[in-house]
C-alpha cells in the first residue's frame, strides 16, 4: 500500500465520520458544519481523481455557499432549534 | 390583453427552439441522428496533424480544457437548461423570501480583524473569480465556478459590514442581460451556422486567451449571470427586514 493510498483511506474515513456526525448530531448547527466538512473531503477526492473542475465546483458551492445559506436560514429560526411557527 | 401577447411570444419561442432542437439543418433534413455521428468520432477527429498547445490553429474545438469544450461547445444546449434551472430556483427564493423575514437576524458588530481583513481579501476574491471564468477554456474552472466565487465575495461583504446593501436593480439587470444575451448569441449561431448555439467565431490558436470562438464569451455571460443570481439569493436571505 503506497503512501497515496493511505491518504485516500484517511480521506474516505473523514467523509464517513463527518457524514455520521451530521446525521446523529443533536443540534442542527453541528449538522450544517459537518456537511461543509464532508464537502471538503469530497473536493479533495475529486482533485485526487484528476477532475479539477468538479473539485473546484464542489469546494465553492458545496463547502461554501450551501452551508452559508443553510446557516442564514437556521439563524432566523427561534432559539432552541424549533421551527418558526406562525 | 398583455397576457395574450406573453402567451403568443412564448409559443413563438417554443416553436423556434423546437425547430432547431431537431437534427435538421436549415433547409434540408438529415437522416442520421446526432448520437450516431458522435459514436464513430475520435477525439483528434478532423484536426490536421498533432495538437500542440500554443501552436495548433484552426482546430475543431479550439479550447484547451476538455470539460469546457463539452459543456459549452458540444452540449451548450444543456448548459442553457442548467441556467434556466438556476434562474427558477433564484426566482423561487425571491418569491418566498418575505416569509423568512419574520424572524429578525441578530447581526453582531464585526470584530476588527474581520473588518480590516475583508477590505483586503475582497478585491482578491473579485480578481480570482473573474480570472476563473475568463480563463475557462484554458485552465480548470469556468462560468459556474467563477460566478460562485463572486457570490462568496458578496457574502463576505455582507458579514463584515452591517450596513451593506446590495443594489437590487443593478444585479437584476446584470442577470437578465446575461441570460438574454446567451439566447441571442444562440439564435445568431443558428442563423449563421445552422444549429442553435453554433460556434460561429473563428477558433484561434489553442492556448491563447482570445481563442476557441464563442466559448469565452458564453462563459463570461454565464459567470455574470450566476454571480449576480447567487448574490441576489444571499440578499434575499440576509438583508431586508
Amino acid at each position: 500500500m503506497s503512501g497515496l493510498d493511505a491518504i485516500a483511506i484517511v480521506v474516505f474515513a473523514w467523509i464517513f465520520l463527518t457524514g455520521l456526525i451530521a446525521i446523529e448530531a443533536k443540534e442542527r448547527f453541528t449538522s450544517v458544519l459537518m456537511l461543509s466538512a464532508m464537502g471538503l473531503g469530497a473536493a479533495f477526492l475529486f482533485a485526487w481523481m484528476r477532475a479539477p473542475d468538479v473539485a473546484m465546483t464542489e469546494a465553492v458551492i458545496g463547502a461554501g455557499l450551501t452551508s452559508a445559506i443553510f446557516l442564514l436560514v437556521l439563524l432566523r429560526m427561534k432559539r432552541g432549534g424549533e421551527d418558526a411557527h406562525e | 390583453m398583455s397576457r395574450l401577447w406573453a402567451a403568443g411570444i412564448v409559443v413563438l419561442i417554443g416553436l423556434f427552439l423546437f425547430l432547431f432542437l431537431s437534427d435538421a439543418q436549415l433547409g434540408e433534413r438529415q437522416q442520421v441522428p446526432v448520437s450516431e455521428k458522435m459514436v464513430q468520432k475520435n477525439v483528434l477527429g478532423t484536426n490536421p496533424g498533432p495538437v500542440i498547445f500554443g501552436q495548433s490553429e484552426g482546430l475543431e474545438e479550439g479550447s484547451a480544457n476538455l470539460v469546457t469544450s463539452i459543456v459549452v461547445g458540444y452540449r451548450a444546449l444543456d448548459t442553457l437548461g442548467e441556467i434556466m434551472v438556476l434562474f427558477l430556483s433564484a426566482l423561487g427564493v425571491g418569491a418566498i423570501a418575505h416569509l423568512v423575514w419574520n424572524q429578525k437576524l441578530q447581526k453582531e458588530a464585526p470584530s476588527f480583524i474581520l473588518k480590516t481583513g475583508a477590505g483586503i481579501v475582497f478585491p482578491m476574491i473579485l480578481v480570482f473569480g473573474v480570472y476563473v471564468f475568463s480563463h475557462g477554456h484554458l485552465s480548470p474552472g469556468g462560468g459556474f465556478q467563477g460566478g460562485s466565487i463572486l457570490a462568496i465575495g458578496i457574502l463576505l461583504l455582507y458579514i463584515a459590514f452591517p450596513t451593506f446593501e446590495l443594489n437590487r436593480v443593478l444585479f437584476q439587470r446584470l442577470e437578465g442581460f446575461g441570460g438574454v444575451t446567451f439566447v441571442v448569441l444562440g439564435v445568431i449561431g443558428a442563423l449563421a451556422g445552422g444549429a442553435f448555439l453554433f460556434n460561429f467565431l473563428p477558433n484561434g490558436v489553442v492556448g491563447q486567451l482570445f481563442s476557441a470562438g464563442l466559448i469565452p464569451i458564453l462563459y463570461l455571460l454565464i459567470g455574470l449571470k450566476v454571480g449576480s443570481e447567487l448574490g441576489g439569493i444571499l440578499r434575499n436571505l440576509y438583508g431586508g427586514e
